[in-house]
This record gives C-alpha cells, structure tokens and sequence, in this order.
C-alpha cells in the first residue's frame, strides 16, 4: 500500500510515524525525499503566485482599478447607502478634542499597543498561510510528520490569537478615548465597513477554532479535505481582514474618496481604493509569511536545544529548516513590494517620499539596512551550517567562503550613510561633510547593486543547499549547470554595469530608470534558478540527510531572525506612519496634539525597541504555553 | 567540444535575456538603453 493510500485509509489513529525512528528513515525512505521535493515544489508555487501577484496588482486595468469592478462596487456601496455624501469636512481638532491617562503621552501609548496587536495579528494570520500548505503536502505524500509539524505550528499560533485580540480591543478602546475626535471623522469617513471588520472577525475566529479543534476529527479520507477546506476558507476571511484593515493606513497616508476639506465625496470603494491600498497590501502580506516563518522557526530552535532525545533534536531541526526556508523564501521579494510601495509613495507625493528617504526619517533606512543586512547574514549562516547535514555538500562548500565576501562586503556598502554627523572640526579636516571615499558608497546606486547581490547571493546558498542532497541525472545536467552559471554571471555584470553607469556618469531620470532593470535581474535569477532547478531535479538521486546533526551554533541564527524582524518591522512601521508629519490624515486633517511632530531618532528608538522587548517576552510566553500542553505530572506515588 | 557548445549557447542566450530585458525595462518608463558611455542629456 502507499504511504498515500495508508493515510488516507489508516482510521485506527495511531501515529503511524513516530520520530522514533526519524533519523533512519530520512536516511533512507523514499516518502521523505519524495515529501522534500514536494515541499519545495510547493513553496515554489507559492512563490511564483506571490510574483504573478505582484505583477497583477502592477496592472491597474487587470486588476483592482478595473472599470466592471469599480461599477459594481459602486452598485454595492448605493445599496448600503455608501455614496450619499455626508458634505460633513473633517473636523479642525484643537487641544478640547484630545484625552490623556495621567500624564502618559497618548502617542506613546497607542505606538506601543499598536505595534504589539500588529506583531501578533501579522503572525496569527501567516501562520495559518503555509500551516495549509504542510498540512496539503502531508496528504499528497502520505507522510504524517507534515501533518503533525502543521498541526504543532498552529498549536503555536492559537495562543498568540487570544492574544492578538486582546491588543486589538485595547487598541480600539484607547484610540477612541484617547482620540475620539479623529475617532469619529474615521467612523464617519468609512462607516458601515467597520463593521465588515467586525463581521469578518468572528469569521477568522469560528473557522480558525474550527479547523484547529478538528484536526484530529478530521484526519483521513475525504474528512480530510473538508479540513483542508476549512483551512483555504480560514486564509481568505484573514487575508481580507488584513487588506480590509489596510483601508484605514492607507487613508490616513493618502486619502482618497474625500475632497480639500475631507468631505466624503466617494463611495466606499473610491475611499478604500487609494493608491498606497494594494502596494501595502502585498508588502504586508508577503512580510507576514516571512515574519510567521521567522518566529515558529525560533520555537523549533527553542524546542530543539532543550530536546532530551536525537529522535526529537531530528524532529525540530527539520520543522526549523522548514520554518526558515518559508520566512527567507518570502523575504526574497519583500524588497520589491517594499520599492513599489516607496515608488507609489513618491507617485503620490514627493514631499512625503523625501521626508521618508530624504529628511530626518533617511537615517533610519541606514537601521534598516543593519537590519536587514543580520536577516540575510543569519539566514545564509543556517543554511551553510544545514548544509553539514548531507556529506553531498562537499560539492559545493568551497562556494561558501565568495557568498559570504559578497554579503559582507555589500552589507559594509548597504550601511554606509551618505552624510555623516561630524563637528564643525572634523568637517574642516575632512575638507566637507562627505567623506572622498565613502561618500560615492552612500548614495542609491551603490545600495541598489549591493542589495540586488545580497539578494542573490541568498538565493544561491538556498540553490546550493537544495543540490546537497541531490545527484542530477537529467541527460542535459551540463546545458542546465551552464545556463545557470551564465545567468549569475550576466545578471551580476548587469547590476554592477547599470548601477555603476546610470548611477555615477548619466543624470537622475536614468539612475532611477535602471534600478528596475537592476530589481529584474534579480528576479530573473530567482524565477530561473527554481524552475531550472525544477526540471533537473526529476529523477535525480537522493542523498541521505542527518536531521539533528547541525551545530547548534546553526541554531541560534533561528533566534537572529525573529529578533531582526521584529524590530524592522518596528522601524518601518514607524517611518510608513511617520511620514504623515503634523497630520491624522495627510492635507485633510491636521493633528494638533501635543504630539504633532516627528520626535528624534533616539526617541523613536526607544520606543521601537519598548515594542520589540515586550513582543519578544509575549513570544517567550507563548513558547512556554506551548510546551506547557505536553507537559504531564507523574502521578504521586503513595 | 559539447561542454563548450554549452557555455557559448549558455552566455548567448543570459545576454540575449538580460539585454532585452533591459531594453523593455528601460523603455517602458520612456527612456532609450543608453549603452554608448556618453553621459546622458
């Protein structure tokens, strides 16, 4: 019988595969290798969906712009009573319209409650995403460990649940007491779409309690696939929770469906549809997945380094290598969401494009890249330590030694600031505010190659590590190795080549230009290598893998990638809302609190790092709540 | 004589892909693919 068919058939409840015997097994069974190659398979579907996706919403007629769209919209929104304009203008707030507790500042303490409901609300809802697409793979290979490593990733993610909506109420109740005037131009601005919202909420949390609690009631046969169902149903009621929440950033940032004054003059749809709602949509989306990989990835490194036997230590290190291969796979095309976001930002006004790039808010993209720049070193050191797992790596460690210069030294590139914060005695004996050498690395062009190339050196360690285990027998092995070869090679010279042209010898309109043709040529590397991959890969000979044998200096860099995230995600929450400067929504009503300026950068550290603290502790909490549930008392002996 | 065959069509075709693509890239936003190294006006 197949291991398929034994699944699918098997109704005596037994686990039939324990890790008892994990690490034989992946030395040798077939249905591990075969569910391996499945896993990737099917995160490449989802990566290329997450690209075709992109492409999509870049095609405003294709997508949500379209004309039949709008005018059903606007048919829907006229039943509701949507587009009755109110002719109500924003409210001019003064100091009456504003509430503090005590003499905390109101725009500390939402900041903070904010970023903790959206840290848990970004990870409950990705979680699910690839949850269903494990637990998918486990029913086409037959093999149970998928199944059992969805079901304890979820187990992770129910906690944090209870928890995302008790933020999300306190957040609700302090906006509204703290800002109930603001409160009010909102509800009234969007009306009865909060209440989607609201309706939408239940939803995520009956299904979401539904497809956890049936897991084992819905374990075999075509049961099953209604539990794969519900699964599909719980990420289309969160995702639209996600982009229906989005609605309201996006407004504050660029509001649209208002006029001058802020009087409704739209329907529903024209006040949802501005034109940072679907750049953030996606930047949102593919960062969550990334972000909900990084922390499940921690737990099974937690799980793993306080693992008693091998068989467990082999379990997480694969639900480890698992996590952090969805969170760096995601990872791969955030910047790109992020540069369309950045784009439509200037598209929609130049002011607050350079306020965010340009003013007091630049100096945190040198953070970000900081940032950024331990993800990627992080992540491309699990996967050369994971590569000790399959002695097939030989092949291709003495590659490790170039990725890592590359990334090092971009990284030093991607850091460099472009002006430096000198005294006027330094200045002189610098002979002015930009360093001869440094100076030309601070600049975009410099930071576009040195991105592009860590980008792809990442990718290249990911292309490595997936060829460790393997031995291509395909006849055209040579052409696809070569193809491949020259596709890095040409890909480079034309990052280099356009950044170093465009960027330093023609004027801004070309550096600008080319820097989307440096963004393709990374993508073209990427789409390449997975689906070049793909076709060499059949039929190819497996090697054995020792799960649990990385060191466990591997494993800490599960730790760096949630802790890096999270504060990035602190950081540039911060700048996507600070750009707004002295208003609540930008031009249309202005913020006279006492808190209507961009406060210093250290300031704004801080309070990131309050943020990033308090999650990491909740996390921890989390963790621990987890392991708790497998914790038994031994019975008292009398 | 086959390995090198491989490397040349390889080399021919990335240059091929990435020139293009360069090209539409570069037009789509209304500029020509400057490549002659004499500083744009």
């Amino acid at each position: 019988m197949s291991p398929h068919k034994k699944l699918m058939t098997d109704n005596s409840g037994a686990v039939s595969g324990t890790f008892s015997d994990f690490t034989t097994r992946s030395h040798s069974a077939k249905p591990a290798t075969a569910s391996a190659v499945l896993l990737h398979r099917s995160m490449q579907v989802l990566f290329v969906v997450i690209i075709m996706l992109s492409a999509l919403m870049l095609i405003p007629d294709l997508a949500w712009s379209s004309d039949a769209v709008s005018e059903v919209a606007a048919e829907i929104a006229d039943e509701v009573g949507q587009n009755k304009p109110t002719l109500k203008p924003a409210p001019t707030m003064g100091p009456g319209d504003y509430r503090q507790i005590g003499s905390m500042s109101s725009r500390s303490f939402v900041w903070v409650i904010a970023q903790l409901h959206l840290f848990l609300a970004a990870f409950v809802l990705a979680v699910p995403l690839f949850v269903t697409v494990i637990e998918w793979i486990g029913v086409k290979t037959g093999d149970q460990r998928y199944d059992d490593m969805a079901h304890e990733f979820m187990k992770v993610s129910m906690t944090a649940y209870s928890l995302t909506a008790l933020f999300g109420g306190t957040l609700a109740f302090s906006l509204f007491l703290l800002y109930p005037t603001f409160m009010g131009y909102m509800m009234e601005v969007f009306g009865n779409q909060v209440m989607v919202y609201a309706l939408l909420f239940f939803l995520e949390s009956g299904v979401l309690y539904l497809y956890y609690y049936s897991w084992y009631a819905l374990r075999y046969g075509n049961k099953k696939y209604v539990h794969l169902t519900l699964g599909v149903l719980l990420n289309g009621v969160g995702t639209t929770l996600l982009f229906v929440a989005n609605a309201w950033a996006t407004f504050m940032m660029a509001p649209s469906g208002v006029d001058d004054a802020g009087v409704v003059t739209g329907g529903i749809w024209d006040i949802i549809r501005g034109p940072l709602w679907n750049p953030l949509n996606l930047h949102r989306f593919v960062a969550n997945i990334a972000f909900g990989g990084a922390i499940v990835g921690a737990y099974a490194g937690y799980k793993m380094l306080s693992a008693r036997t091998m068989a467990q230590r082999a379990h997480y290190d694969w639900m480890g290598y698992t996590s952090n291969f969805i969170a760096v796979l995601a990872f791969l095309p955030l910047p790109f969401a992020g540069y369309w976001l950045m784009a439509e930002i200037y598209a929609y006004s130049q002011q607050m494009g350079i306020t965010a790039m340009g003013g007091i808010l630049a100096w945190l993209f040198i953070v970000q890249a900081v940032l950024i720049g331990t993800i990627l070193l992080a992540a491309n050191y699990y996967l050369w330590n994971g590569m000790s797992r399959c002695d097939g790596s030989q092949r291709y460690t003495w590659l490790i030694k170039y990725i890592a210069g590359t990334l090092v030294v971009s990284f030093l590139i991607w850091v460099t600031p472009h002006t430096l914060i000198l005294s006027a005695k330094e200045i002189a004996t610098l002979g002015g505010s930009h360093h001869p050498l440094l100076g030309p690395l601070g600049i975009m062009p410099a930071k576009n190659i040195a991105v592009n190339l860590m980008l792809m050196g990442t990718f290249l360690s990911f292309q490595l590590y997936r060829r460790s285990d393997k031995v291509i027998t395909v006849p055209w092995a040579g052409f696809g190795n070569a193809l491949m070869v020259a596709i890095y090679v040409v890909a480079i010279a034309n990052i280099i080549f356009l950044g170093v042209y465009y960027g330093y010898f023609t004027n801004t309109v070309y550096k600008v230009g080319s820097s989307v043709a440096q963004v393709m040529s990374t993508l073209i590397v990427i789409v390449s290598g997975v689906v070049i991959d793909s076709m060499m890969f059949k039929g190819a000979k497996t090697l054995p893998v020792k799960w649990g044998q990385i060191s466990n200096r591997g494993v800490y860099a599960l730790f760096a990638l949630p802790i890096a995230f999270t504060w990035l995600m602190a950081l540039m929450g911060y700048v996507r809302s600070s750009v707004r400067t002295h208003w609540h929504v930008y031009t249309v009503m202005k913020d006279n609190s006492v808190d209507n300026f961009i406060p210093n950068i250290g300031h704004a550290g801080n309070m990131m790092t309050i943020a990033t603290i308090s999650f990491l502790a909740i996390v921890l909490f989390i963790f621990w709540v987890a392991s708790l549930g497998d914790t038994k008392q031994p019975k008292p002996e009398r | 004589m086959k390995q090198l065959k491989n490397w040349v069509l390889s080399f021919v075709i990335a240059f091929a892909v990435f020139y293009l693509m360069d090209h539409a890239m570069m037009s789509m936003q209304g500029l020509p693919l400057n490549i002659d190294m004499t500083p744009a006006q």
